[in-house]
């Protein structure tokens, strides 16, 4: 990864009631470098989720191009866009795990295209899990699991095939104090081995945390750069 | 005109081609309007996302007309004879619709054969994210319109043409009638050993040609690709003659009768479809290698998709060209090794 991840005048219109339309996201420009974590804070409904699925290629802007290395990801064709979203680990707001499945299993499912062998992928998933201290919980149903357990079953499932880019959306609306102190500790962990982190979140607790390497803020569709790295500390306290 | 349920079939099928080329071809005069890469504008972003339909569409439609053709060639072969007086294969049913029948089956090949290339064009572009053949798709789409929309008319007419109770000539009358069994008077005759060599030299040729560009690394891949789409062309028209002029005979186990139509009556095992599908074959897959190799030469990121497109191509025609030498050839030796003598 050189370039990271690069929003170019990107706009997103989404259709509301009646044939009308709303603009989400307004010529956003930014940039995600390379082994960096940055935050996107905004009130509920400025377009965070928006944002996340569109550097995710789960959606596709309306105006703009979102580039990552150099190539303009957000225009790939189809298949091309499978693969990319195969490169990442994103963790949903609404967690989106296989009701059915056990937290292992739903884990693993995330690290099919990248390993083959059963033996493998378990332990694949296993380690995931263990670093987010759930293997206790592995073979449990996910609908069994509170909303908290949910949540880092989510977040194993992003991380275990070690992705190059880490999209995050609300990673901490279920933890408690020491469960956010310990995915800061894996955003961290992510960002020393290299990876592009991106986190939306109004969670005051994140937000004061001092070491993100940039945040953004996002209202009424526009996107403005807060403040760099250390000048973060205590931003919104 | 004669309403049969098969063809009520074709039409339906033709119809539903003819509304997904519709839809395709608006996009596609769009974008050869407007289709600008390099600025990610809204109205480009638009373009972009329905010309990702494009392929989809192209295929559908490819599917759909290529099971229209069959059914056309199962009804004109084996059911609508029964309908029309006199007829006892396609040759009487084409009699019947006058020139309004060749005009269909030739257009309807074309179409076809523009609908194939807009696959292969699809099959290599999705190796690269960026679309970059979209425009050549859009072309290639709209170059599809006309025979396919001809085809559409020379149909109906067709049909209009048909009546259940006009009599016409069967082939074995039409074809005594133009000197088939005793050969046209003055002309010099030429034996079946002549169409044998030439077929034989010109299968040859393909085999060898295909077999530098599949195993080979020649320098000027297009240029032989194009070669050996012209060749293929040639050994189509040699091998459909020769199939009418010697082996039908083998297959028919009569001494004379060069109609080729017969070949897809029951009574001979509808033999006809798999080697017409052999010709078919080798005539497509030669114009994909010539395209592939011109794709490759001309968009360098697509190079190796093109050139593996261009490879397969050639393993194709050799297969599907020794498969007709196969299927037209044996009855040949079968007869040969029962009697003792060729018919010729």
């Amino acid at each position: 990864m050189k370039q990271g991840l690069i929003c170019r005048k990107v706009t997103f219109v989404r259709s509301a009631s009646a044939g009308s339309t709303r603009v989400v996201l307004d010529n956003v420009e930014a940039r995600f470098a390379p082994a960096s974590r940055t935050l996107i804070s905004g009130p509920t409904g400025a377009g965070k989720s928006t944002l996340l699925h569109l550097l995710g290629g789960l959606e596709r802007p309306h105006q703009g191009e979102i580039r990552f290395d150099g190539q303009p990801i957000s225009r790939w064709i189809a298949p091309h866009r499978d693969r990319w979203r195969q490169r990442i680990g994103l963790v949903f707001q609404q967690l989106c795990l296989v009701d059915g499945l056990s937290a292992l299993e739903n884990v693993y499912l995330a690290a099919l295209p990248h390993a083959c062998g059963l033996k493998h992928l378990r332990r694949m998933g296993l380690a995931a899990l263990e670093r987010l201290q759930m293997s206790p919980l592995a073979g449990q149903r996910v609908e069994a699991l509170s909303g908290g357990q949910r949540q880092r079953v989510a977040i194993a499932r992003a991380l275990v095939h070690q992705p190059q880019v880490l999209l995050m959306d609300e990673p901490t609306a279920f933890q408690d104090d020491h469960g956010v102190a310990e995915v800061i500790s894996l955003i961290e962990a992510a960002r020393q081995r290299g990876a592009l982190v991106v986190v939306c979140s109004h969670d005051p607790r994140l937000v004061n945390d001092s070491h993100w390497s940039a945040h953004y803020h996002l209202q009424q569709a526009h996107l403005t750069r807060v403040a760099d790295s250390a000048a973060c500390s205590g931003i919104q306290s | 005109m004669l309403w049969h349920p098969i063809l009520i079939g074709v039409w339906l099928t033709d119809l539903s081609v003819a509304l997904l080329m519709l839809s395709a071809a608006w996009t596609a005069l769009k974008m050869t309007v407007a289709w600008r890469p390099d600025a990610p504008s809204a109205d480009q972003l638009r373009l972009e996302r329905s010309a990702e339909d494009l392929p989809l569409k192209a295929r559908w439609a490819a599917l759909l007309l290529l099971a229209a053709t069959v059914l056309l060639a199962v009804a004109l072969t084996n059911v609508l004879p029964a309908h029309v007086p006199g007829a006892m294969c396609a040759t009487g049913v084409l009699q019947a619709m006058g020139s309004a029948g060749r005009r269909l089956l030739t257009l309807r090949g074309m179409a076809l054969l523009a609908l194939f290339i807009c696959q292969v064009i699809g099959a290599i572009d999705r190796h690269e994210p960026r679309s970059l053949l979209a425009p050549a798709m859009a072309r290639a789409i709209l170059i599809a319109q006309p025979p396919l929309w001809l085809s559409q008319w020379a149909f109906l007419e067709a049909i209009n043409r048909l009546r259940p109770h006009a009599a016409v000539d069967c082939c074995a009358l039409l074809y005594e009638r133009s000197g088939g069994l005793a050969g046209r008077p003055g002309s010099m005759p030429i034996t079946d050993a002549f169409w044998m060599a030439l077929l034989l030299a010109a299968s040859a040729g393909v085999l060898a040609l295909a077999a530098r560009i599949r195993w080979g690394r020649p320098p000027q891949r297009s240029v032989m690709a194009g070669g050996l789409a012209l060749l293929a062309g040639f050994w189509c028209v040699l091998a459909a003659t020769c199939l009418k002029k010697v082996f039908a005979g083998y297959i028919y186990q009569v001494p004379s009768h060069e109609c080729l139509y017969c070949l897809f009556l029951l009574q001979h095992g509808a033999v006809g479809f798999p080697i017409f599908g052999a010709l078919a074959m080798v005539l497509a897959e030669g114009l994909a290698c010539w395209t592939a190799a011109l794709i490759g030469e001309r968009r360098r990121p697509l190079a190796d998709a093109a050139r593996q497109r261009a490879s397969s191509a050639a393993l194709r025609i050799m297969a599907a060209s020794v498969a007709f030498l196969i299927m037209a050839g044996m009855p040949a030796l079968l007869w040969r090794w029962r009697f003792g003598v060729w018919i010729g």
